[in-house]
């Protein structure tokens, strides 16, 4: 019969050495799991917020011109979350070249007015309580929301 | 052999949390997506660009774009009209689907390698009571006043766009009679009727998308002078007085050579102004005017306090910069002026600069006399509008919108939006559904 090396620890040694093995890796993922929770969380609000100030710039043209009020209303939905920084901006381009900004006063040819869009980014600095081998410590939320307006 | 057991327990546990945050993330981004690709297609619309292939298609997936969703990373089905849900066969409605493929991390020990996040979104474009008269100043007090003693009476609605608690107000001994009246904001007055629904949403104003006229090639205008005179609803009258100078306002070449100093008619001159970019005001405070059928450009306004005005076919735009030019008409005037009935002008009347700053005074439209009318939109969309009432029985076929509107004088005021006659596009909003 073969002997375990670790017999004379008795039963409740084993217990113990197998506990001490498994403790580092679940203490690793406790934390692990309460900062996924909490980058989770915060992500779910930054983006609830970036919403916020992309619908209140899209009621109308004169709400998208009040990018402050845009602002405004992505800070008063970050549910008492702090450091997030809001930033909404007024853009607008001719469908035949998306994407390529213009003017909001010109004319974008054969269509008239140029669409108007609302971008709402909202963002944030994200650390970990644990400290994860491999894995930075530090992440940045970013989340925007566009909506168009006109 | 217990605590391992837990442990791997609980390593699944959090790997199958792991994976249903990551879905319920890209769940949210797919909604995003979703939503503004729906709104981004019924903003074409509301431009009265219908088709689907050519207009609402791509403007819903270049805003789907926007959000990281493209074809080539996901499903992007667009209908309109909706082929499911409260909108079915509603043309006025866009649906679309974003669905994408994510792969999962943990799940995959269980089978799924992939996992497949969609998300659905119905947008429209909603008729707000039919308004023919549109405050659009989001939060002034007083956005929409009526006082004295006229009557305000519209067969269509008004819209008042501020949020202000008292963003209209009834004053005075006359009421407010229109199909519909809606406030973003709150209202004080108690000859409103029906009573004005509150807390509607703002309107996008519906003349968003007229053109401004192309005008720096544009001919100047000018002003001739002819012998004769003006008839005016079933009575004619002789042209006052004129010395058939031609004013030579505005760029004109001015060479009236009516002159004469004719007396009870026929033989009087008569301004004819012609349309063109007039660089000077344009003043009319007595004789005899006829603006000729076409598209005036306004530098620096109108004024017309007196004298006889007639106009068919025209279409006046101010191109008022500093804010200070304004459309000034009524005082002993006669005025007599119609939209065009067709063309890209069609059912405009006065159109002043989108960006023209909101000064005071602001334009007037004043009660002229009894003869007098106007037919056609007025559309000061940056500025103030007052409104002082039209003799008893004398009707504006047509639509107002202005940033703030004042409504005072002693005749009463009636406003028809007649589709037949010269009518602005109908209000529209646009709705996030579904």
């Amino acid at each position: 019969m073969k002997h375990c090396k670790f017999r004379f620890l008795g039963k409740q040694g084993g217990a113990m050495l197998e506990f001490a093995v498994v403790l580092p890796l679940l203490t690793i993922m406790s934390f692990g799991a309460a900062d996924f929770g909490r980058l989770f969380m915060e992500t779910a609000i930054v983006a609830n917020a970036s919403g916020a100030g992309a619908i209140y710039a899209a009621r109308s043209t004169k709400e998208a011109s009040d990018l402050a009020g845009a602002e405004a209303a992505v800070l008063a939905n970050v549910n008492g979350l702090q450091s997030v920084t809001p930033d909404v901006t007024k853009l607008c381009d001719c469908p035949g070249s998306p994407g390529a900004w213009v003017s909001c006063g010109s004319t974008c040819a054969g269509y008239g007015l140029p669409r108007i869009y609302i971008r709402s980014k909202a963002n944030k600095s994200f650390d970990t309580i644990g400290f994860y081998p491999g894995i930075p410590n530090q992440v940045g939320i970013d989340i925007s929301t566009w909506l168009r307006v006109q | 052999m217990l605590f391992t057991a837990l442990f791997l327990f609980l390593a699944v546990v959090l790997g199958l949390v792991f994976d249903g945050a990551r879905l319920y993330f890209e769940r949210q981004r797919v909604q995003a997506a979703a939503d503004a690709g729906a709104i981004g297609g019924v903003q074409e619309l509301r431009r009265a660009n219908n088709d689907y292939q050519s207009d609402v298609l791509p403007a819903a997936k270049n805003d789907i774009a926007l959000h990281g969703f493209n074809d080539s990373n996901s499903s992007i089905v667009v209908n309109m009209p909706p082929t499911s849900g409260e909108h079915i066969g509603d043309s006025k409605y866009v649906e679309v689907f974003v669905s994408t493929q994510v792969p999962t991390s943990f799940m995959r020990m269980f089978g799924p390698m992939m996992s497949t996040v969609s998300g659905r979104a119905v947008s429209g474009l909603k008729a707000t009571g039919d308004p023919c008269i549109i405050a659009l100043d989001p939060d002034d007090s007083d956005a929409f006043k009526h006082n004295g003693n006229p009557t305000l009476t519209t067969d269509c609605g008004i819209m008042v766009n501020s949020n202000s608690a008292t963003a209209m107000r009834e004053v005075g001994t006359g009421c407010i009679t229109a199909s519909w009246v809606g406030i973003t904001g709150g209202y004080s007055g108690n000859c409103i009727n029906p009573t004005p629904a509150t807390g509607i949403d703002a309107v996008i104003d519906p003349l968003l998308t007229l053109p401004v006229p192309d005008y720096a090639s544009m001919a100047n205008g000018y002003v001739t002078a002819s012998a004769g005179s003006l008839a005016f609803g079933g009575s004619s009258f002789a042209a006052k007085g004129g010395n058939g100078n031609g004013n030579g306002n505005g760029n004109g070449n001015g060479n009236g050579n009516g002159g004469g100093s004719g007396s009870g008619g026929g033989s009087d001159p008569v301004e004819h102004y012609w349309p063109g970019y007039y660089a000077n005001e344009i003043k009319i405070q007595n004789g005899a005017a006829v603006f000729e059928p076409g598209v005036y450009v306004l530098e620096k306004g109108l004024k017309i306090t007196g004298g006889n005005v007639t106009g068919s076919e025209v279409f006046f735009y101010n191109v008022n910069a500093d804010g200070k030019q304004f459309i000034d008409i009524g005082g002993n005037a006669t005025f007599q002026l119609s939209a065009p009935t067709s063309g890209p002008y069609k059912g405009m009347l006065f159109f002043n600069n989108r960006n023209a700053p909101d000064r005071s005074p602001g334009n007037k439209i004043a009660r002229g006399t009894e003869d007098s009318y106007l037919v056609g939109a007025l559309y000061f969309p940056s500025q103030h509008l007052d409104w002082a009432g039209n003799p008893e029985n004398h009707i504006f076929w047509t639509m107002v919108i202005a940033n703030t509107i004042n409504i005072s004088g002693t005749a009463d005021v009636m406003v028809l939006n007649r589709p037949t006659q010269a009518q602005a596009p109908p209000a529209y909003r646009t709705v996030l559904w579904e």
